[in-house]
């Protein structure tokens, strides 16, 4: 890590710390200024941790996607884009970012603990679809991850009328179509990854499926989004229930990301 | 056979399909060393699944209009957004309204005498069609993949030439549509490693002469990710080592043997080559780029083959001749009125061969089921109704609907539809 990355990541770090403190300021006591506050320090650190991501590019010749740091940096990017994308689709969902912010930082931590070293591009990660392959891996993890954040808020507030602060958030029927909207959007991001990912594999070791851990995982977790899927747009399962269902869903990505891709390293070993 | 039909086509049957593939998944990770995932566990929930798709597809062509056949339940689906009325005559509302739906993509059925009918989604319909038939495409590029599926490899050394067809060159495992012919004649004519910093690979080249049956000879330059192709054969490079020339010599000149070994692993590791010509085990460490550190100990410092030398043990009938004897390019080690000589190093390449019929197959199945999904979501079904009676010289006019996956999202946009037709009456 050059010395600029590390002063723009930890600057990104401290704006998105600052961000959730002010958020549930801003929540428990019902002080808007600290929401609005809250929102440009988001802004802030997003724009922080592109510059770091930037500058890591320009020192590695590559994107950042080799190693857990590199996984991370540009994982909790684009959980964050899809934050802002959240915002843009509707507004009111912005309060979301009190459970994907901490999430964001214990990823981001998680990356920073780990080993930041620079390295080139080693030739098996040399295809253009590993971009594809990584970028919508992220895509569908950032989503599958809102999705469940959504579903947290909704079961936080079902019920719980004296809980003042989750009046913020849109009517629950609006809640519950977004994690469904969400899901979808992981869902069809996942296929892309799987696909690109085959293919990337049948370049390198002339099979496009290996059966490694992470692999089978990720077709354990399309599979148990598709399972949502099936119950929420065929059987009627809908609120509570697909809340639960996003959050239960979610433990198989936490599992193939923070799992099986740190436990048993990234795929079959390469060249 | 309707229970039979009825089960397969049931929503409850499909989940716990999903569920019961799921666990075998689960069972599979758990237990790696069982190959779950290769086995009838699998295989047969997941042959039962592109039979259930099958069956769903049918079905839902079958009863796709049925619903539109039961006026009293589609003019009071979902919710009703908001009730008026008019001084103009019903007609005029009707068609008013009408316009103004297929203005804004609705096809409007103005046919019934109870009002409007309008709808939306009808690609998202097609978009679940497509979706289940890339699902049934994956599964036949499985199928293919099982039974066509062989893979092989050969390693070649620089300056060397294999014919693939040769026996024994290549050992081609038994799919069950036979074993993989590559009618063809390879020579490695260079290979390099590009490291960064002596430590970090950035590239490995191959450059071949390929000699194939009714084509051109060729070069062909390969790399990591680059595999190129014979027939149905993919022909991809997955390793790489040295190879060093070992020179054994007796005392009075005669030359025992002289060959390139390929060694298996990379620097720092020990490995052992058999000389058969006076019945020795050579066991050797190799260094690409070696520096001599104090106390005599050898240490590599890069992975580039800039100055190579090896560390080399000889034993013969189990007693150990040469213990540790460090050689260097271009020297020798002396040893029962013999020498061997590390006389040069050249590299080797392995490179895999597969054949695998159902992979595009599987790569169409992948893009259609995005396609799918994508219509099957970005046109969610939608059904909207305009109930129009006569009232004096006026009309009533309600309107309501109902918005597929996302109710609460159409809710607010029927509200804002709702609006517009207020505006027309």
């Amino acid at each position: 890590m050059t010395l600029l990355e590390g002063i723009l990541l930890w600057l990104g770090v401290f704006s998105y710390t600052l961000a959730v403190g002010l958020l549930l300021w801003a929540l428990v006591f019902g002080r808007e200024k600290g929401h609005t506050l809250s929102r440009h320090l988001v802004t802030v650190g997003f724009v922080l941790q592109t510059a770091a991501i930037a500058v890591r590019w320009y020192h590695t010749g590559h994107a950042p996607v080799m190693g857990t740091y590199e996984h991370t940096l540009l994982g909790s990017w684009f959980i964050m884009l899809l934050q802002f994308m959240v915002y843009r689709w509707y507004p009111p969902m912005r309060i979301a970012a009190m459970v994907v912010l901490p999430f964001v930082l214990f990823m981001l931590g998680q990356g920073i603990m780990s080993k930041p070293e620079m390295v080139p591009l080693s030739p098996p990660y040399q295809s253009n679809w590993l971009w594809v392959h990584v970028i919508f891996a992220w895509i569908a993890y950032g989503s599958y991850t809102v999705a469940a954040g959504m579903g947290v808020v909704y079961i936080l507030r079902d019920g719980k009328k004296e809980w003042r602060f989750l009046d913020k958030f849109p009517p629950q029927d609006i809640i519950d179509d977004l994690v469904l909207k969400t899901v979808v959007f992981g869902f069809i991001a996942h296929v892309l990854m799987t696909g690109a990912g085959a293919i990337w594999a049948h370049g390198l070791w002339g099979r496009y499926w290996g059966w490694d851990p992470v692999e089978t995982w990720s077709l354990l977790s399309w599979l148990t989004y598709g399972v949502f899927l099936h119950l929420r747009t065929t059987m009627g399962w809908k609120g509570k229930r697909a809340a639960w269902l996003a959050i239960i869903c979610y433990v198989s990505i936490f599992i193939t990301f923070g799992g099986v891709g740190f436990i048993s390293g990234l795929h079959t070993p390469l060249l | 056979m309707k229970p039979l039909w009825q089960l397969l086509i049931s929503r409850k049957f499909a989940v716990w399909q999903l569920l019961i593939l799921i666990l075998i998944l689960l069972a599979g990770i758990i237990f790696p060393d069982a190959q779950i995932t290769t086995s009838r566990l699998f295989l047969v929930p997941a042959a039962l699944v592109f039979i259930s798709i099958l069956a769903c597809s049918i079905q839902r062509i079958i009863r796709r209009d049925e619903w539109e056949t039961e006026p009293a339940k589609v003019f009071s689906v979902g919710e009703e957004c908001f009730s008026g009325s008019s001084q103009k005559s019903s007609e005029v509302v009707k068609e008013e309204v009408a316009g103004l739906l297929r203005e804004r993509g609705w096809r409007v059925d103005a046919t019934r005498s109870e009002g409007l009918l309008a709808f939306q989604g009808e690609p998202g319909f097609w978009g679940s069609m497509v979706f289940h038939a890339a699902m049934l495409v994956i599964l036949i590029g499985v199928t293919l993949t099982v039974l066509s599926r062989t893979v092989t490899g050969f390693s070649i050394t620089e300056g060397e030439t294999k014919d693939l067809m040769a026996p024994g060159v290549v050992q081609a495992e038994e799919s069950l549509l036979g074993p993989v012919r590559v009618p063809m004649r390879l020579t490695l004519q260079k290979f390099s490693a590009d490291y960064v910093e002596g430590t970090h690979p950035v590239d490995y080249e191959a450059v071949l002469w390929v000699e194939e049956s009714g084509r051109q000879p060729r070069e062909v330059v390969t790399r990591v990710n680059r595999p190129f192709s014979s027939g149905k054969a993919d022909i991809y490079m997955d390793k790489y080592g040295f190879a060093p020339r070992f020179v054994l010599t007796k005392d009075d000149g005669t030359e025992l043997s002289d060959y390139h070994y390929n060694l298996s692993v990379l620097d720092g590791k020990e490995d052992s080559l058999e000389l058969p010509e006076i019945g020795a085990t050579v066991t050797v460490v190799f260094f690409p780029s070696f520096k001599l550190e104090e106390g005599n100990t050898v240490t590599n410092v890069s992975q580039e083959p800039t100055n190579p030398g090896m560390v080399i043990s000889i034993a013969r009938e189990g007693q150990v001749v040469v213990n540790r004897v460090f050689v260097p390019l271009g020297k020798r080690v002396r040893f029962e009125g013999m020498s061997l000589q590390f006389a040069g190093w050249r590299f080797w390449t392995h490179f895999g061969i597969s054949r695998d019929l159902g992979v595009n197959w599987i790569l169409v199945g992948f893009l259609t089921l995005v396609v799918g999904l994508v219509l099957r979501f970005a046109y969610p079904d939608r059904r909207l109704w305009v109930r129009i009676g006569e009232e004096g010289a006026g009309c009533t006019v309600a309107m309501g609907g109902h918005g597929g996956h996302f109710a609460a999202l159409f809710r607010e946009e029927l509200t804002m539809l709702g609006e517009r037709v207020k505006g027309v009456l």
